[in-house]
């Protein structure tokens, strides 16, 4: 009850600003420019059309889980909001939870809005609905649901533009650590190996989120890497939102 | 039992990794009886918001216990029947007094009924009528010292803490917080407040505490105070007391 | 350690991220569309460095592409050509369109069909089963080329795929048939002609039968004269003297089982009918 209170709140906190809807315009916007760079090309202009439009949603989601995730937290930390919170009966538990709901909740408008527009768009394109769209929305919510729980992470204890430096690495790293798996046999030295692996599975994997390419090939998708992709998500944001709890709860405002 | 119990309650900052700790509060004893209002002052810097704090659970004290009505503070469920008014307006400004309030009221476990209820009331008693469909960002510092009273009355709390509730208000509104707090000590419940502002403090509380050099110089029920010390009957106030005391 | 329940509960999640990962890669094939003989590792590096939006540089790059190789103002913009479309085929190793726009341009453009051909291999190779890359390496190498033994080739392979069309085993046939290959391609279109499903290919399988048959015919009349000749020192008046004089056992007839004309003077048949298929 006080965790929806709280995440209702922060939910409204972010439709009340005008940025908000910029930045799902935005991702509109570009999505739809697309048909204007279909012109240029030859050939599967369908391709170039899903391309973009995914490129556009994922890039304006992203900046909206970063910017929206530190904004609105660090802001209650900054303008001494959390006060009006933390002096009710309020568990700070229940705080990060209802922080991380909002959050949670403004991302899937933002990202329901872009993708619908996207769907209808390609619908009267080609005149069909892709439903691995669908599941890309999935996959793409719950990369951005990770990247939120690293902001708040972040903002519970850092300075917004820290939070947002290191929120954004952490993602770009996210990206493009998927490579080890192509050098991994190169570590012998046991000590060098340990260090090596800890830090692949420590560091969020955030490319196997991304099945554009294999939507805009139609590749099938292995269940197998569908499921284990989605409990990823789910045990890091858990064990994010664990540690922001713990650096909280010992806080001091 | 008393309402507030504060028992060698320490506390020290340490502003950066590299500096000393400096000492703020030592060893301060504070006992609220319930059912009486009681003004905290000390002069700027003292460490009165620091002591609220502690009492609110924002800041850990080094040591020293806090009891509110016999439950640790430290306990979530201590600040159920709490109402606190913070020194400066820390509110949601893309908010409306209404939405403050049902948002106050959730927070407390309110229903919304209960909310509804209550929310009409408090907004003629801070006299906010007319004004509570207006954001707050669009509020003046009056007007944010009333709703913050609003959002402190909203769950009916029975110890009440105001952190300099005065600054801000114009002498008809500190006439009406001056009426508000009597009212609530009328129904029984007890007000522990902070101010700068002495005349107004002088006319309500019961029981005085004074803090200076992190330490309650001096803490007993006013009227006996400022009867001990009368060497000019006429002219001897809360102000004059206060001066002597923080001068030694 | 009650002070601590948030972290210790975080690290058995942090066991549970690890296991899902590990899950994960033995069921991801990380070197499913790697290449051993990468031209350029930009392209794999750019593949990297896009995080995640790689398909969006190859677009980028494809529509640049089209843009420079159209613009003729520029004299040297196709000494790129190969490097360019390799690049963006090894950005994007699924994506059609620049394999066969690139060896059009390529073959078209600049007459290097071997680097068309190219092109279109690393194609049939990163999408194999893909029938329109050998298809069209095929169709090169016999239209420019005239290496009807390669066209035979990549005909084969590209008609074996999925979805190829009828046409392109009619196209190996032909390449066979360009290559000299009379008896084999004889059998070939006379099982064409059996499986012809319109009276086109009906039609069209005849005609082949025919050439090929009268191409036969004329190889064996041809020696048979040329044993008369030496023999005798002139051409027989007519054809059946071959019989006669015990050369041959039969004179052939044509497809439909009519006479060739004989030709005295050369010594030569000719078909009766007015079609021929030209030789290239
Ligand atoms: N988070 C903090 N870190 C370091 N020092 C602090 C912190 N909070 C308060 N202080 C210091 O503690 C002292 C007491 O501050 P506090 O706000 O409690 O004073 P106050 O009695 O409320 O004064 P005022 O009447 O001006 O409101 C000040 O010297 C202040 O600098
Ligand atoms: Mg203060």
């Amino acid at each position: 009850m006080k965790i929806k209170a709280i995440a209702l709140n922060t939910f409204k906190e972010a439709v009340r600003n005008k940025i908000f809807y910029l930045l799902i315009f935005f991702g509109i916007f570009f999505s739809f420019s697309s048909k204007l760079i279909s012109i240029l090309t030859i050939g599967d202009t369908l391709k170039i059309l899903k391309d973009i439009g995914l490129a556009s949603i994922n890039f304006f989601s992203v900046i909206i889980a970063v910017f929206t995730g530190i904004n609105l937290v660090y802001k209650e930390i900054e303008k001494k909001t959390v006060y009006f919170i933390l002096s009710k009966p309020v568990e700070r538990r229940d705080f990060i939870l209802g922080k991380f709901l909002g959050l949670a909740l403004t991302i899937l408008v933002a990202l329901t809005i872009m993708i619908s527009f996207f769907s209808i768009f390609i619908l009267l394109f080609s005149g069909t609905f892709d439903p691995y769209i669908l599941l890309y929305f999935i996959f793409l919510f719950t990369e951005l649901l990770i990247v939120i729980s690293i902001s708040i992470l972040f903002s519970s204890f850092s300075t917004p533009i820290l939070s947002s430096i290191f929120t954004i690495i952490l993602y770009l790293i996210g990206h493009v650590i998927w490579t080890f798996n192509e050098f991994k046999y190169k570590f012998i030295n046991p000590i060098e190996k340990i260090f090596a692996y800890s830090i692949y599975y420590l560091f969020p994997n955030l490319e196997k989120f991304n099945i554009k390419g294999a939507i805009v090939m139609n590749d099938p998708i292995n269940i197998k890497i569908i499921f284990s992709t989605l409990a990823y998500g789910i045990f890091y944001v858990s064990a994010i939102l664990l540690i922001s709890i713990h650096i909280f709860k010992h806080r001091e405002f | 039992m008393n309402a507030l119990e504060i028992k060698d309650l320490s506390k020290s900052f340490r502003s950066n990794f590299l500096y000393k700790k400096t000492t703020i509060l030592k060893n301060v004893n504070i006992n609220v009886k319930k059912g009486t209002i009681y003004g905290f002052l000390g002069l700027n810097g003292a460490g009165k918001t620091t002591t609220i704090k502690c009492i609110l659970g924002l800041i850990k004290p080094d040591h020293g216990t806090i009891r509110l009505f016999g439950e640790e503070a430290e306990k979530v469920s201590s600040r159920a029947s709490i109402g606190f008014l913070s020194e400066s307006p820390y509110y949601y400004d893309y908010l409306n007094a209404k939405e403050t309030l049902a948002l106050s009221g959730k927070l407390s476990s309110l229903s919304n009924k209960k909310i509804n209820e209550r929310s009409a009331k408090i907004i003629s008693l801070v006299g906010l009528e007319g004004k509570e469909n207006l954001l707050l960002k669009k509020y003046s510092k009056g007007m944010l010292q009333r709703i913050g009273l609003g959002q402190a009355l909203i769950n009916d709390p029975d110890f009440i803490i105001l952190d300099e509730p005065f600054s801000g208000l114009d002498p008809i509104g500190r006439k009406e917080l001056r009426d508000i707090i009597l009212s609530l000590k009328a129904e029984g419940k007890t007000v522990f407040f902070s101010s700068h502002i002495l005349q107004d403090m002088e006319l309500i509380v019961d029981d005085i505490g004074i803090l200076r050099n992190g330490k309650i110089t001096k803490e007993g029920k006013l009227k006996d105070m400022v009867k001990k010390s009368i060497k000019n009957p006429v002219s001897y106030s809360l102000e004059d007391l206060f001066l002597k005391e923080i001068t030694k | 350690m009650r002070k601590k329940k948030y972290l210790l509960f975080s690290l058995i999640f942090f066991l549970l991220i690890s296991f899902s990962q590990y899950i994960y890669d033995l069921n991801k094939d990380y070197f499913k569309k790697k290449n051993t003989f990468l031209a350029l590792p930009s392209g794999k590096t750019m593949r990297i460095f896009s995080f995640g939006n790689s398909e969006l540089i190859a677009d980028f790059l494809y529509i640049w592409s089209i843009q420079f190789f159209s613009n003729y103002n520029l004299l040297n913009s196709k000494d790129f050509i190969e490097d360019i479309y390799n690049l963006i085929t090894d950005i994007s190793p699924r994506y059609k369109d620049p394999y066969l726009l690139g060896s059009t341009i390529m073959a078209i453009e600049m007459n290097d069909i071997k680097m068309a051909v190219r092109l279109l291999q690393k194609g049939s190779k990163n999408m194999d089963d893909e029938w329109i890359f050998d298809f069209e390496s095929g169709y090169y190498t016999s239209k420019y080329l005239k290496n009807y033994k390669l066209a035979e080739k990549y005909y084969k392979k590209s008609s074996k795929k999925k979805g190829a069309p009828e046409f392109i085993s009619r196209m190996l046939y032909h390449s066979i048939y360009m290559q000299g290959k009379l008896e084999e391609s004889l059998m070939l279109y006379q099982s064409v002609l059996k499986n012809a499903k319109t009276e086109i290919e009906r039609r069209s399988a005849n005609l082949h039968l025919y050439q090929i048959k009268f191409e036969i015919d004329k190889k064996k009349i041809k020696s048979a004269m040329d044993i008369f000749f030496n023999r005798y020192g002139f051409y027989p008046d007519n054809i059946n003297e071959l019989v006669t004089y015990r050369i041959i056992g039969e004179i052939p007839k044509d497809f439909k089982g009519h006479h060739y004309k004989y030709d005295k003077k050369k010594g030569t048949i000719d078909p009766k009918e007015g079609y021929m298929w030209k030789k290239q």
